[in-house]
């Protein structure tokens, strides 16, 4: 199917009715096609979203950590076709409301708002930011419960995907507590004023896109499956990682000190 | 103008100048990119490279970036006898908010600038990307390192030192609170090709609802809005003017926009209809406004209201659109913005006394 975007002006049309699918909303007004965007499989989509609310998975801790990659698998689109918020409002309409019904109670930036409350953008930016290269395991890492994807996640530091990666492992690896990653959120940002975040862990941009594989057109089977693999593009050095996590655990005394104030 | 000072506890430099040049896009040889650029004089000292008016499909933009500054400036911030190279590194950080793109690119000190080459894909961004030049700290100090100046120096590797003017890379021009309903052009009024707009040259902007679609045409000879328009800085004249334009524009604009549409009813005499205006742009907006009335009434009770209104009560029913073009535009946002870029601005100056 073309892909179209959605104005925003439908915002005014949308009411707990239509979140409940109780009426049908007319996007006809509101529809625009994408100049030059290409095509979604849509029956891909619906048929992975379908999959992931039959496996009765726990959805503040297992969903999105198994269906976040697999979305981003399934919806190979640029980067700059992501930043259009219509076309997740259109995507939301078309295959996404019985996940984001599963999911949450009726809001409307879950249809309407910006990458992070969108119901369907987040799943696909979370993956894109967290992945390393073809390695989506990151992603999981990040999505373990909402406190870990908030704070590795929505901040501005967080389109640093090194640092969104670093984030991730030390959660995982320290077990941390909704608390412990406030603080540590909160003394990354106050650092940043005098920091630089790529300087503390440089990784060179990566020119290079794979090709092949943002081109190629997967088969539900094959993102359901137990391991998809993103493309082979902006992978992380090590370095880069590892250096970050050092820095964001020599903050980490002090947000303890500040915790027990 | 009054000059904004960041304070830091440690010598910090904003003396950073940066320059893009020599555009080009390696899939297409010889292609020319129409690069313009708007400068502005506000407390950020952003610069605007306005790609938006391409008239082709670009895939990849690669350039050239120089970073210098004074050579005493620098000399402030390396100890006595440091060698500036290995002491001091310098980035260009490339940051697309809409695609959450951030990265940044170290450049290769030589003869006193530091030169880089920088690419963009044109599907990894959109809207406007920000190239901000800033140096930092490559090692970490020994302790009782003796600065030049007698003053503090960041001791610990990547610290930042300096920062330069932020150049503002336009991709698609702005869409501000007309929310893509209405197309924008810049055009020299002067020159314009109509009459109205050429005989009122000196007027900032003009909505023309005779088309298939409203296009709102901006003056481009009004230099000071066009540079104020595109601007990021969040404090300053041009933070404030920004604000205050948005607002002024805007108002008016959904204030006509509402008006066309509700003339745009067709409410036959004796007949219980009313017929929509045959125009999509208009009913798009009649939903707008609709939503915006109050929802006591059913559609099309508030519907017929604004008929009767403009039939027998404009003096009731202009007001009354004016006060939702406020909302939908969200006028007190916008003046309480500007107000907030004024106040900051005049904090950090009070600050820096």
């Amino acid at each position: 199917m073309i892909i179209h975007r959605v104005k925003p002006q439908v915002s005014a049309m949308i009411d707990q009715e239509v979140w409940n699918g109780q009426r049908q909303l007319d996007l006809s007004p509101y529809l625009v096609e994408v100049p030059d965007a290409g095509e979604v499989d849509i029956d891909l989509l619906k048929g992975l979203l379908k999959d992931a609310l039959d496996r009765h998975l726990d959805k503040e801790t297992e969903l999105d950590q198994w269906l976040a990659p697999r979305f981003h698998s399934a919806l190979r689109i640029a980067p700059r076709l992501a930043g259009d918020a219509g076309v997740w409002t259109w995507l939301c309409f078309q295959v996404g409301l019985p996940y984001l019904r599963h999911r949450w109670p009726f809001n409307l930036y879950r249809l309407t708002g910006d990458f992070k409350r969108n119901g369907l953008s987040r799943l696909w930016f979370f993956s894109e930011m967290a992945r390393n290269g073809a390695d989506y395991a990151d992603v999981r890492l990040v999505l373990r419960n909402p406190s870990t994807a908030q704070y590795a996640m929505e901040n501005r530091y967080a389109m640093y995907r090194p640092a969104v990666i670093a984030f991730g492992r030390l959660a995982e690896q320290r077990q941390s507590s909704f608390d412990e990653m406030k603080q540590l959120s909160k003394r990354i940002n106050a650092y940043l004023s005098l920091r630089s975040l790529e300087a503390s862990g440089y990784m060179t941009p990566d020119e290079g896109i794979d090709v092949d594989w943002w081109n190629d057109r997967p088969t539900l089977a094959e993102v359901v499956g137990k391991d998809p693999k993103g493309p082979r593009d902006h992978e992380v050095p090590d370095k880069a990682i590892r250096e970050l996590m050092v820095w964001y655990e020599s903050l980490l005394p002090e947000a303890d000190d500040e915790e027990a104030v | 103008m009054p000059q904004t000072k960041l304070l830091y506890p440690y010598e910090y430099s904003s003396q950073i100048r940066l320059v893009a040049r020599d555009p080009y896009d390696p899939a297409e040889e010889g292609r020319v990119f129409k690069w313009a650029t708007v400068e502005e004089e506000s407390s950020e000292e952003v610069s605007t490279l306005d790609l938006s008016h391409e008239d082709r499909p670009w895939a990849r933009i690669c350039f050239k970036v120089e970073a210098s500054m004074p050579e005493e400036e620098l000399a402030e911030l390396v100890p006595l006898g440091a060698d500036v190279s290995s002491d001091l590194h310098m980035y260009l950080s490339i940051i697309c908010p809409a695609t959450r793109l951030r990265e940044a690119v170290e450049l290769v000190r030589d003869d006193n600038v530091w030169r880089g080459d920088i690419t963009i894909r044109h599907s990894h961004v959109r809207g406007t990307v920000q190239l901000t030049p800033f140096l930092v700290r490559a090692t970490d100090l020994p302790a009782g390192t003796a600065p030049t100046s007698g003053l503090m120096l960041a001791t610990d590797h990547a610290m930042r030192v300096g920062e330069g003017r932020r150049l503002a890379l336009v991709v698609d021009p702005p869409n501000r609170s007309l929310k893509g309903l209405v197309k924008t052009v810049w055009e020299r009024f002067g020159e314009s090709s109509d009459a109205t707009r050429r005989s009122n040259d000196s007027l900032p902007f003009d909505l023309d609802l005779g088309g298939e679609e409203p296009v709102l045409f901006l003056n481009s000879s009004q230099t000071g809005m066009r540079a104020a328009l595109h601007s990021r800085a969040r404090t300053g004249a041009a933070a404030v003017m920004r604000h205050t334009v948005n607002a002024a524009i805007a108002q008016s604009v959904w204030l006509q926009l509402f008006l066309a549409a509700v003339a745009g009813l067709d409410c036959s005499e004796g007949s219980e209809e009313i017929g929509l205006p045959s125009q999509q742009w208009k009913r798009r907006v009649l939903d707008t406004l609709v939503a915006q009335l109050p929802s006591n009434l059913p559609r099309d009770e508030r519907i017929r209201s604004l008929v009767q209104m403009r039939d027998d009560q404009m003096e009731t029913l202009v007001p009354r659109l004016a006060f939702v073009a406020q909302r939908v535009v969200r006028m007190g946002r916008l003046i309480r913005d500007a107000e907030r870029a004024a106040e900051r601005f005049l904090d950090l100056q009070e600050g820096s006394a």
